[in-house]
């Protein structure tokens, strides 16, 4: 019997084209230096992550299992991998010319970007236990490499360190997790797990062991700790990153790994045998996620009130957007289909709002210095009207507010949150976005009304991260109030995920 | 022979100590070695389930996962070798962070690293 095929290597061809351009990029990246390697190397990244967008498109749409049934491929892994390579590309072009002037190693940079890209990209598909923590080693490892890579600040080494402590030790919790579910269900394979229930109170200490330690990937209160830190100190260009496409795969993973439990979405009608075990284990592992939800948004959004560093700023309020979409697993706890489709497009939106704000920070950042406080914004709006009314298209999408694509994203959230049937969470997220209006507006105050302040510079704004800028503001404006046709991608990515478990 | 319960109430223990490690002591060094701990403590209990499977003998005992091979099916003993391998890469970075860091602080205690706070 023939193991692997070529349809396998078709399947891995998206992970194969990221991996193959990162280490090109690599080699260049030894070989040449300079500006014009820079914007060289930027380009052929975005190549690679266009390539491999194009691939996951036509190699991962059919679905079903393939190199053995290590991966699941399919619309979920796609509209996944799809989000997570624009934010790939999108990282990339901001960086030119960014990272020469920060100082980086450009090779290293941009190859490190493209390889934890490919990590995510086989994240979102993995469908074992030993890829899903290959590829969440290769993702993490490349993340805490990255955000070191302004070795001439201190603060971005000690960022990166406390991020990897954690993030290793919380590594640790997700395996162990493992270990306890393939003990509990006698496969590795997350499809195959969802029916057994030999040893259901194993099953659940292994699914509840990686739901922390996947929880600490997405900076889930009370997992949060180094979320600050490692934001702060990683640069500009390095957080938005990890921001948006490390939150987006580890969602998804999430999303397949809660899956596995087979308790999304169960009902007390639907079986007789065990029932009582069943409803005791889906009470118990929704109410954690109501906890965890709670927990998330009201930290992350009354701690963002104190803050004054922009980076910092957007770590908390990226701390109380996971919680949003928490409401979302929540919800896809009793409602499946709802719950997941409201994910995955709170992802997507949240992908172009948050890439937005952080392009800001990255053309804005002066020599080889990231913005720091707020202040720093000070009469933006005089000094470059277009790049400040970008960023308040983006913090009003962050927000929530009509017409952006942050408001459609939470009303789905919301809406699923209802409709599952917990209307106190929902008030209680209502509520937190309305706290969070302060701390958003703030940044917009400070632009409009401020005068500008004798640390403005008047160098020209580079192209490529206006490009970004542009691209993401617009997206933000416009896919919202576009048509459906985002939410009805998510929603069959949705309903495929579930008919096939 | 080893029962199946007290291989697992080992690896327990262990992985304990090396949380307790990670949270109590202050020397990033002895924090990465408490990492490896965990590390270790979980191949423990995967080669200990991947035997249990087994039945106590050879590879095999188990139905096999979707299209896999008869002879793939020992999936934990894969799974352990895959994941010192991991643990190999994490310790690399690791210890080529903390480098860089020490390079800053001269220190490896994580009292000193407060610059980030609030």
């Amino acid at each position: 019997m023939s193991w692997f095929t070529w349809t396998d290597l078709w399947m891995l061809a998206p992970v194969v084209i990221m991996v193959t351009g990162a280490l090109i990029t690599l080699l260049v990246g030894a070989m040449a230096r300079g500006a014009a390697a820079g914007t060289g190397m930027t380009f052929l990244g975005i190549g690679t992550s266009v390539l491999a967008a194009f691939v996951t498109a036509f190699a991962w749409s059919h679905g079903g299992a393939a190199v053995g049934g290590a991966l699941l491929t399919g619309p979920f892994a796609v509209f996944l991998g799809l989000v997570i390579l624009a934010g790939v590309a999108l990282a990339l072009l901001y960086s030119d010319g960014y990272a020469h002037r920060m100082g980086f190693d450009v090779g290293e940079y941009y190859g490190l970007i493209l390889l934890a890209g490919a990590g995510m990209l086989y994240l979102v598909a993995a469908n074992d236990l030993i890829t899903l923590l290959i590829a969440f080693e290769i993702m993490s490892l490349s993340v805490y490499a990255l955000v070191a890579a302004d070795r001439r600040r201190r603060a971005a080494s000690e960022g990166a360190m406390k991020y990897f402590v954690l993030g290793a030790f919380a590594s640790g919790i997700l395996l162990y997790g493992m270990a306890l579910l393939y003990g509990a269900t006698g496969t590795i394979y997350l499809s195959d797990m969802a029916g057994v229930q030999a040893a259901p109170m194993l099953k659940l200490i292994g699914i509840g062991l990686m739901l922390i330690g996947l929880a600490f990937k997405v900076g889930a209160v009370p997992f949060h700790a180094w979320v600050p830190d490692a934001y702060q100190g990683a640069p500009a260009s390095v957080t938005g990153f990890m921001a948006v496409a490390v939150k987006a795969a580890a969602f998804g993973i999430l999303v397949r790994v809660l899956l596995a439990s087979g308790l999304l979405g169960w009902h007390a009608s639907e079986t007789a045998t065990g029932a009582s075990t069943l409803a005791t284990e889906h009470m118990l592992l929704t109410n954690v996620l109501v906890v965890l939800a709670i927990a998330t948004m009201v930290v992350g959004n009354f701690l963002a009130l104190a803050q004054n560093d922009l980076k910092r700023l957007l770590a908390y309020s990226g701390i109380s957007h996971t919680g949003y979409v928490l409401i979302g697993l929540v919800a896809a706890m009793v409602l499946p289909a709802e719950g997941v489709t409201a994910v995955l497009y709170y992802l997507a939106a949240y992908t172009a709002m948050t890439i937005g704000a952080f392009a800001v920070l990255v053309v804005l950042a002066t020599g080889s210095r990231d913005l720091g406080p707020i202040e720093d914004l000070a009469g933006l709006a005089r000094r470059r009207p277009a790049v400040a009314l970008a960023m308040t298209v983006c913090l009003v999408s962050l927000v929530g507010m009509p017409p952006t694509v942050g408001f459609f994203g939470k009303l789905w959230l919301f809406r699923a949150g209802l409709d599952a049937g917990f209307p106190g969470l929902v008030i209680l997220a209502a509520v937190s976005t309305m706290v969070s209006i302060y701390y958003y507006l703030r940044p917009v105050l400070v632009m409009y009304a401020a005068a500008p302040g004798e640390a403005a510079s008047h160098r020209p704004v580079p192209t490529a991260g206006t490009v970004v800028l542009a691209a993401a503001a617009l997206a933000t404006l416009l896919i919202g109030v576009a048509g459906p046709t985002l939410y009805d991608a998510a929603r069959a990515s949705a309903e495929a995920l579930l008919s096939l478990g | 022979m080893l029962s199946l319960p007290s291989v697992l109430l080992l690896s327990a223990v262990l992985f304990a100590i090396g949380a307790y490690g990670v949270i109590a002591r202050r020397n990033l060094l002895v924090m990465l070695m408490s990492i490896e701990l965990q590390l270790n403590a979980v191949n423990l209990a995967l080669a200990a389930f991947s035997r249990h499977f087994a039945g106590g003998g050879g590879a095999g005992g188990l139905p096999p996962g979707p299209g896999v091979a008869p002879g793939l099916a020992d999936s934990g003993q894969m799974f352990v070798l895959m994941s010192m391998a991991v643990a190999a890469c994490e310790v690399a970075v690791g210890l080529a962070l903390l480098i860089a860091l020490f390079r800053w602080k001269r220190s490896v205690l994580t009292d000193d690293m407060a610059e980030l706070a609030g």
